[in-house]
């Protein structure tokens, strides 16, 4: 359990949008902590409502589309309820974010410099030069060769790896507390992806910063981070220590993401697939979300909302099924698995 | 037996245009020298970053781009310089499942029509809408869903429709083309293992093309790895992966994240330096030469490789291995890649 | 940069080359008449259309006359530099004549392209951030009823409701009617006498740039670096008038620089609403007329507008967008 101190205490935030086919609900009722030091990862699949926590968090989402409940305490100030003003002085300046596509997420009509001098100004009055030459000095930080030629350069003259280091160091200029990363390496080639894992894993540590990590690659989240939060259909189903949550693992969801990955160093005869397809946001099946695509669901699984208990030592999940159960279970799901191997 | 698809010293340069009379003033080297075979009733996958030329490579095979150098035989027979009219017939044996289950089907089309239509083509007799349920029922879709548009279905079962449609005429060979990289991981597990029932029940021969190493290894009976247009590494899926002879099949198998280390990133990972150079001005010799952690290895220096790995382009040949690599100083087991290019390139 | 204007200049004069070629041609291909017995007046002899014939140049083949015209173009003719000849219509030299045409149609389209870029990119822009209030809506029906309104009806209404000589309420009639005064006669005559054209020229093309503004800045505002202008704690104006408005707007530059060049060939239904004697209205009468050097002129300097304002455009689009600039 990392022991710095709590960042981020988010507590029953729930992110709705009333659409006229009905209330798609995004998130629902999620709470966790992020502290110093720590990389957080939350992993799900499109529409389990990662992606949309982190823009509530930081008002990102129209205020007048979403209805945001809950609360999200930052150092102690409440994002949620903050006027847009005061939030906007955190943004970029003590949570920073990045985000998947580097892109598309640099404006392509200004010089890379530009933008990362921009970001310095809407913080802090210093004198241009001054904020160029502290820009120029992150960038040879996050690994830009040449980066005074560099900081001259439009994006489009970058690749994707560098775009990324560049949103990056955009994001470690005015030394931030909380770095969100959103699907940070998705759109890149995999030895890039490397590069940046270890980018941010190094500037985590170097920094002293707390990363949020949201992705879908179980992969990506078992290599870098230290807790683990999985969701589905906008809910937490798991939460712990990675090498709780990916070692012993309670839920079912997470049982059959884990199965059905192909490796890398491993060959299986035939991977076990999650039946059926993520449900609607606006019609999430009562009780547990999960339950039409779980083989273990009984009596009180479409009746009863499963409670979000921790189970000891920070792992906490939601399901029905008793520890017992569990351990039965996931026993004989691991032998039919490792029966398989060839 | 003789291999289905044979493809030797294919190549396709895109030239560039420029200027006031729209000279060619370079090529963009798509794919070069490639040479290899597809043997009936296996999966060849092809795995490389983007721009390596692996979709190239695909349509060059499937005739939807007409090759600049080199042969493409399929059953024997040289279709390289076939004309659009001469491949008619041979188009129901090559079919495609396309990456994005989401714009490869026509939106104002009913599934039927979708997967009926090659019927139509092709002039097949008969009732197609019982052949179209069959087909539906068997890839896993609801054959009362027959008169459904694509919009109605959720992205696994839109790909499920695009590999019906690729089933319709009993093709030989089947080119999926990141056939499952816009899915949900759990979603992908269930096309993956539709597309292997399929080629158990029907002999498939696939081309199974993707960036994601895990999802390649899962399908594939032999393995090809490409960069910058050439194949660097041909073998069996067990012996590329197990004991990569090509530094660059290294790094790429080292770079992907399991989760092994704990949350730390401590285990010893080969993380190359730099970007993929442009395939309009590839480098001299060996492609990989400015990133290779092995050529540094040779010299004890992280500044200089080795004299051929600039100059000659090595070829495709046995390495010490039972697959091919095309290096000049193919990898042995005692090698410590991690060990030559383990730091960030620093910004001076 | 300097290589590629010294190319697209070398393109200009091509297709200006290519374009009075073909309008020679036409003139002689197709069945059209003969100039030179409108000129010759009534009933003339065969002599005297001869006479005609040979002092025109038309008894020669059309290419000769096309190389004639082309001389004379480069090295001037009698009335001066560019050699235009003269019309047969009124046998005033062209040259006098688009001189004297010529600043009527540019105070137009100039003073009315100001007016719509002002007018449509506001109310883009408003109705865009205030996308669903009642203000987009009513900006919106504005665009519709501008897009759908036909030119000489607003004209007439306008001259009917504010011109001195209009049947409207009197209080209204503070404007002058048509007609045109030029600029270095009195400049603020030349201004009252324009500001009706302006408007109703320009409510046409305010309409089209209020909606596609409208629709850009909205794409725009969704594009992921607008989101990490606003993740970097950027306030909102900041976002939307600095990365935000500088995109949506590129678009909108080509079309604004190929507007404004065909209107320089001419507004003909503004200009004969308005009774402002440009080129539009003079390429019209040319044309009925087979007054084959006018002709020649209008499209000459239609033709060269379109050419410059197209290379402007690029010009200011390669310094927009500098993809553009490094291809």
């Amino acid at each position: 359990m990392p022991d710095g101190e709590v960042l981020l205490d988010v507590s029953g935030l729930s992110v709705r949008f009333p659409t006229s086919d009905g209330v798609v609900n995004a998130v629902d009722d999620l709470s966790f902590q992020v502290r110093r030091g720590e990389t957080f990862g939350i992993v799900g699949e499109s529409g389990s409502g990662k992606s949309v926590t982190n823009l509530a968090l930081l008002g990102l989402l129209n205020r007048r589309a979403a209805n945001i409940e809950g609360t999200a305490l930052f150092k102690g100030r409440d994002l949620l309820t903050m006027p847009p003003g005061e939030l906007r002085r955190i943004r970029g300046k003590e949570i920073a974010m990045i985000f998947q596509d580097p892109f598309a997420c640099l404006h392509p009509m200004y010089r890379v410099g530009d933008q990362l001098v921009e970001a310095i100004r809407a913080h802090e009055r210093v004198p241009r030069r001054q904020a160029a030459e502290r820009a120029i000095e992150v960038l040879a930080a996050v690994g830009i060769p040449k980066p005074r030629e560099r900081f001259r350069d439009y994006p489009h003259q970058y690749s994707g790896g560098m775009r990324q280091r560049a949103m990056i160091a955009m994001a470690l200029l005015l030394n931030p507390d909380v770095l969100i990363a959103d699907e940070p390496t998705t759109a890149l080639d995999v030895t890039v992806q490397a590069q940046i894992l270890e980018l941010i894993d190094r500037v985590k540590k170097e920094f002293d910063i707390a990363v949020v990590l949201i992705t879908h690659d179980l992969g990506v989240v078992a290599e870098v981070a230290q807790t683990v939060m999985v969701m589905y259909a906008g809910r937490a189903m798991e939460q712990g220590p990675r090498q709780q949550v990916f070692g012993k693992p309670l839920h079912p969801y997470t049982w059959g993401l884990l199965e059905s990955i192909p490796h890398v160093d491993q060959k299986v005869s035939r991977l076990v697939p999650i039946e059926g397809a993520p449900p609607s946001l606006i019609f999430v099946p009562p009780g547990c979300p999960f339950h039409p695509r779980c083989p273990h669901r009984f009596g009180p699984c479409d009746q009863k909302r499963p409670e979000f208990r921790d189970r000891g030592g920070g792992h906490a999940e939601a399901c029905h099924l008793s520890a017992d159960e569990k351990r039965t279970l996931w026993a004989e799901r691991q032998e039919r698995f490792t029966r398989a191997a060839v | 037996m003789e291999p289905l698809v044979e493809v030797e010293g294919l190549t396709k340069r895109f030239p560039i245009h420029r200027g006031l009379l729209q000279r060619t003033v370079g090529h963009v080297h798509a794919v070069e020298d490639v040479t290899f075979s597809i043997r009936r009733g296996e999966t060849l996958g092809l795995v490389g970053e983007s721009g390596c030329g692996k979709s190239t490579t695909a349509r060059l095979i499937l005739k939807l781009l007409e090759a600049t150098e080199g042969t493409i035989r399929f059953e024997g027979r040289d279709i390289t310089r076939l004309s659009a009219r001469e491949m008619r017939p041979l188009r129901r044996e090559l079919q495609m499942v396309f990456q994005d289950p989401y714009s490869s089907l026509n939106p104002r089309q009913t599934v039927g029509q979708i997967v009926g239509t090659p019927f139509a083509i092709h002039g097949i007799e008969g009732s197609t809408r019982s052949k179209v349920q069959d087909l539906m029922e068997r890839v896993g879709l609801n054959p009362e869903h027959y008169n459904r548009y694509p919009h109605e279905f959720s992205g696994g079962q839109r790909q499920r429709i695009g590999v019906a449609r690729a089933l319709a005429l009993s093709p030989k060979l089947i080119v999926c083309d990141e056939p499952v990289s816009a899915l949900d991981v759990s979603i992908q597990a269930q096309i993956l293992n539709l597309l292997l029932s399929l080629q158990h029940d029907f002999a498939l021969t696939y081309l199974f093309i993707s960036h994601d190493l895990g999802v390649v290894r899962h399908v594939s009976d032999r393995i090809a790895v490409m960069y910058l247009g050439r194949i660097v590494e041909i073998g069996d899926a067990g012996d590329v992966y197990g004991v990569p002879k090509h530094p660059y099949t290294a790094a790429l198998l080292s770079a992907v994240p399991t989760g092994e280390a704990g949350g730390e990133m401590k285990r010893e990972r080969i993380i190359l330096s730099g970007d993929v150079p442009s395939p309009v001005d590839p480098p001299p010799g060996c492609a990989f030469h400015p990133r290779c952690p092995k050529a540094r290895l040779v010299t004890g220096s992280p500044d200089e490789v080795p004299e051929n790995c600039r100059t000659e382009i090595p070829p495709l040949r046995n390495s010490g291995g039972r697959q091919q690599a095309a290096c000049w100083y193919p990898l042995r087991p005692d090698d410590e890649l991690q060990r030559v290019v383990s730091h960030e390139p620093r910004g001076s | 940069m300097a290589a590629y204007i010294v190319r697209r200049l070398v393109w200009v004069i091509v297709v200006l080359l290519a374009v009075t070629m073909i309008t020679f041609a036409i003139f002689y291909l197709l069945p059209t008449g003969d100039p030179a017995v409108r000129f010759a007046g009534k009933s003339p002899t065969p002599q005297v259309l001869e006479e005609v014939r040979r002092q025109f140049g038309l008894d020669k083949p059309w290419y000769a006359q096309y190389w004639h015209f082309l001389s004379d173009l480069t090295t001037g003719d009698k009335y001066g530099w560019p050699g235009l000849g003269f019309s047969f219509d009124t046998r005033i030299p062209v040259r006098e004549e688009l001189l004297e045409r010529a600043p009527r149609t540019l105070s137009l389209a100039f003073g009315a392209a100001i007016v719509w870029l002002t007018l449509g990119v506001t109310i883009g822009i408003v109705s865009a951030l205030r996308r669903g209030t009642l203000l987009d809506r009513a900006a919106m029906g504005f665009a519709l009823f501008g897009v759908s309104a036909p030119v000489f009806w607003l004209g007439l209404m306008a001259l009917w409701l504010f011109a001195e000589t209009g049947g409207g309420p009197d209080w209204l009639h503070f404007l002058p009617g048509t007609g045109y005064v030029p600029f270095s006669e009195s400049p603020s005559e030349w201004f009252t006498h324009l500001i009706m054209p302006w408007v109703v020229l320009a409510l046409l093309y305010a309409a089209f740039y209020a909606r596609m503004t409208r629709g850009n800045l909205l794409e725009t505002m969704g594009e992921d670096y607008i989101r990490t202008a606003r993740a970097k704690g950027l306030t909102e104006r900041r976002v939307v008038f600095k990365h935000g408005l500088r995109a949506s707007l590129t678009p909108i530059v080509t079309m604004f620089g190929m507007d404004i060049a065909l209107l320089v060939g001419g507004a003909v239904i503004t200009e004969t609403v308005f009774n402002i004697q440009g080129l539009g209205a003079w390429a019209v009468r040319a044309t009925f007329n087979q007054d084959l050097p006018a002709v020649v002129a209008v499209v000459v300097v239609s033709a060269f507008a379109v050419a410059i304002m197209n290379l402007l455009v690029d010009i200011v689009y390669a310094w927009l967008d500098p993809r553009v600039r490094y291809q």
